[in-house]
């Protein structure tokens, strides 16, 4: 076997055209659902709560289907629905279907998210300890103040961990936007090996692009790790 | 029957065991005294090869292992005639007390399952824990687990059992039915080396005492003559120090 | 709005179910193959000798970067030119070869470190307590280690499966007909009209399994915790 370098290095430079993309989607679906997945931690660490238990189903289902069914499924339901919405009830004259891809992207990445970030939260928020909380509202906190001052800043040097690869996750999902016609990464390579059958050069392409993609995360992971884990050290 | 030649031990630049000899006859108890960081329990895990000493000699009734250079057959031999009483119990967590004892008797020493049994009901038995066969070790208290770890030492009827701090882990309240166990073993005739801090049980049961510090033996005797009239001043000193406390303890 | 029938979906199920079977077929063979790889790189790292350990670190942290349909393409396309360059021709084998290469690569690397981290969890005092009985370093692994080992090991392998489970339905895009590859199928079939139902048994097919596996493994750690077990007051 022998492998085309030079059709590599022009696919890489024409694959490195989607990282914007990939990344776009990446960091806009992380913003969107860690508040979503904030609030559903939250409804789930109260007990007794009659949303708890729809959270609890919803998480279900995401952790119980395969992201590229949910790709599929939200992807031939979303169009659909907002049409009908939007056009049909409302009367308005949408153009549904001039609507970027990357906007479904996001928006199912960001449902799918939601819920596994959710969980990383609430693991987190739990292994605070419910005397830190106590500890802060008996020095006359408020609920959202010890949260915020006191939960929040200790949950999250926990969490950290788990939300860098949560991050990987994501990006590495991101290669399967393009079953929603979105021009990632892994979109642009597909078009370059279909066109001369060189598929084994593109995707190896891919790979070299995600490994560094990836190495990027989790050095500035480590770095906030470093930054944000000050307490933790003890004096020397 | 049992004799140490010269044994060295480091881990990394610690000079833990600086030259350790000693002999060991049928039917002695030998209890080793000496201040914590002075390398006795270092002494009794490489008896077991469970740390490899650098350098010395095991004499096990004639038979001399290189304790540097001995292979993984010299080492199981020598396992098999001995005992070993850990200071946290070290029970099999997936075993029940009958199935910690005779697990090594079946695959190690490959006597038959229904005579394992019985020799290890016996050794439960002989701990006081006829009515705790099928406990698991979560099950037990810490007193419990630590006899079944000694009926586990002794299920196979080693010719050495070694004790490493055996009481050291347990709640005071706990200690006296070990102590009480390990007695009775003695008085059975049971050859020990015991490491530990229960001065009352050295001054009762031991036929003879060996004061460590620093790697060395620095002192050994009968517990009388230990006791009252140490020769080296570091003896005397430690002495002073752990039998006051002890005193202030009993108040 | 396009009209849909709710009937569609109990057809789908009914025509996919059969599928089952290939996908979790795929995922035995997986795991057992994903698991030696797993186990030997486990071994690698425990025993922190350099290379091994390096090569070990190496294998894993690029695997756990590629997307999992990246490495799909590349060995389903790759593959066959690599043993055809030292003269092995198997470009008549079945797609399952592919999806079980593909996922054993994939799966080995987590299943590495849930091995390496079980192994860990067992403290040490319990294999020096068996090599003090006298039992051999293999006989100390086989029958104290690994048995309590593999209890701790076990939700993380339970969680493993799932995601195994539900990256195999990648599998669909080499043509492998598997529970996905037949919901696909049948959309194909019929011209894209029934897509939505046929997702929607896709989903409540992958819903289920998932459930069922996480159940069942949680079945399994009681019982096999019972050494852990508290007396019940």
């Amino acid at each position: 076997m022998k492998l085309k370098i030079d059709f590599m290095a022009q696919t890489l430079v024409k694959a490195l055209a989607g990282v914007p993309v990939t990344l776009e989607i990446t960091i806009l679906t992380m913003l969107l659902s860690a508040p979503l997945a904030f609030w559903m931690a939250l409804r789930r660490i109260t007990k007794g709560n009659e949303k708890a238990k729809l959270v609890r189903f919803y998480i279900s289902f995401i952790r119980g289907t395969p992201i590229v069914l949910q790709i599929l499924f939200f992807y031939s339901l979303l169009p659909t629905l907002l049409n009908y919405f939007f056009n049909v009830l409302l009367g308005w004259d949408l153009n549904i279907w001039d609507i970027d891809p990357i906007l479904y992207a996001v928006a199912v990445f960001t449902l799918n998210t939601a819920a596994v970030l959710s969980e990383v939260f609430r693991s987190a928020l739990m292994s605070v300890g419910a005397g830190q909380l106590e500890a802060a509202l008996a020095s006359g906190l408020t609920g959202a103040q010890a949260y915020r001052r006191i939960i929040i800043p200790q949950a999250l040097v926990v969490a950290l961990p788990n939300i860098c690869s949560t991050v990987v996750n994501v990006l590495k999902s991101t290669s399967l936007a393009y079953l929603m016609t979105v021009q990632d990464i892994m979109a642009v390579a597909k078009k370059e090996a279909a066109f001369g059958y060189n598929y084994i050069e593109a995707y190896l392409v891919v790979l070299v692009i995600y490994i560094a993609l990836c190495t990027i995360v989790q050095l500035i992971f480590r770095a906030l790790e470093g930054s944000l884990s000050a307490y933790r050290r003890r004096l020397a | 029957m049992l004799e140490l030649k010269n044994i060295h031990k480091s881990f990394g630049k610690n000079h833990i065991l600086k030259g350790v000899d000693l002999s060991v006859n049928k039917g002695d108890i030998i209890v080793i005294l000496g201040p914590s960081g002075s390398g006795k329990t270092t002494l009794l895990r490489c008896i077991n090869f469970l740390e490899r000493a650098d350098q010395g000699e095991i004499v096990f009734d004639e038979i001399r292992t290189p304790m540097k250079t001995a292979s993984r057959h010299q080492i199981n031999s020598i396992r098999k005639r001995t005992g070993f009483v850990f200071q946290n119990y070290n029970l099999f967590a997936n075993k029940t007390a009958l199935e910690n004892v005779t697990e090594g008797l079946i695959v190690a020493r490959k006597i038959p399952k229904e005579q394992a049994i019985k020799t290890g009901k016996e050794a439960l038995d002989k701990v006081g824990l006829s009515d705790r066969y099928d406990y698991y070790p979560s099950q037990l208290s810490g007193g419990q687990q630590q006899r079944v770890g000694i009926a586990r030492a002794i299920a196979a009827d080693p010719e050495v059992v070694l004790f490493d701090e055996p009481t050291s882990a347990l709640d005071p309240e706990l200690v006296g039915e070990v102590l009480q166990v390990m007695k009775k073993l003695a008085k059975d005739g049971t050859t020990m080396i015991v490491v530990t801090h229960e001065m009352s049980f050295a001054q009762d049961v031991a036929t003879e005492v060996v004061y460590m510090e620093d790697g060395v033996i620095v002192e050994r005797g009968t517990p009388r003559k230990i006791y009252s009239k140490p020769e080296d001043p570091r003896t005397e000193q430690f002495l002073r120090r752990v039998l006051r406390k002890d005193y202030e303890y009993s108040i | 709005m396009r009209p849909f029938h709710p009937a569609f979906i109990l057809e789908a199920l009914v025509s996919i179910a059969p599928y089952i079977w290939v996908t979790l077929a795929t995922m035995a063979g997986t795991v057992i193959f994903g698991g030696l790889i797993g186990a030997l790189l486990a071994f690698a790292m425990i025993r922190q000798r350099k290379l091994g350990n390096a090569v070990a670190n190496a294998y894993i942290y690029i695997v756990r970067c590629v997307p999992p349909i990246v490495m799909l393409f590349i060995v389903y396309y790759g593959l066959p030119e690599l043993l055809m360059s030292v003269g092995i021709n198997i470009n008549e084998i079945g797609k399952w070869f592919f999806v079980i290469v593909t996922f054993s690569i994939l799966f080995s690397a987590p299943m590495a470190e849930v091995f390496r981290s079980a192994y860990l969890a067992v403290d040490p005092g319990q294999r020096e307590a068996a090599l003090s009985v006298g039992m051999t370093g293999a006989e100390a692994f086989f029958r104290i280690i690994l048995p309590q080992a593999a209890v701790t090991a076990l939700p993380n392998f339970a969680n493993m499966l799932v995601n195994l489970m539900k990256e195999g339905s990648l599998s669909y895009t080499i043509g492998m007909i598997d529970v996905m590859g037949k919901g696909q199928l049948m959309i194909g079939l019929n011209h894209g009209s029934f897509s939505l139902e046929t997702y929607i048994a896709l989903a409540v097919i992958y819903w289920c399994l998932t459930i069922v596996l996480e159940k069942g493994f949680g079945k399994l750690e009681e019982i096999l915790s019972r050494g852990k077990q508290r007396i019940r007051a």
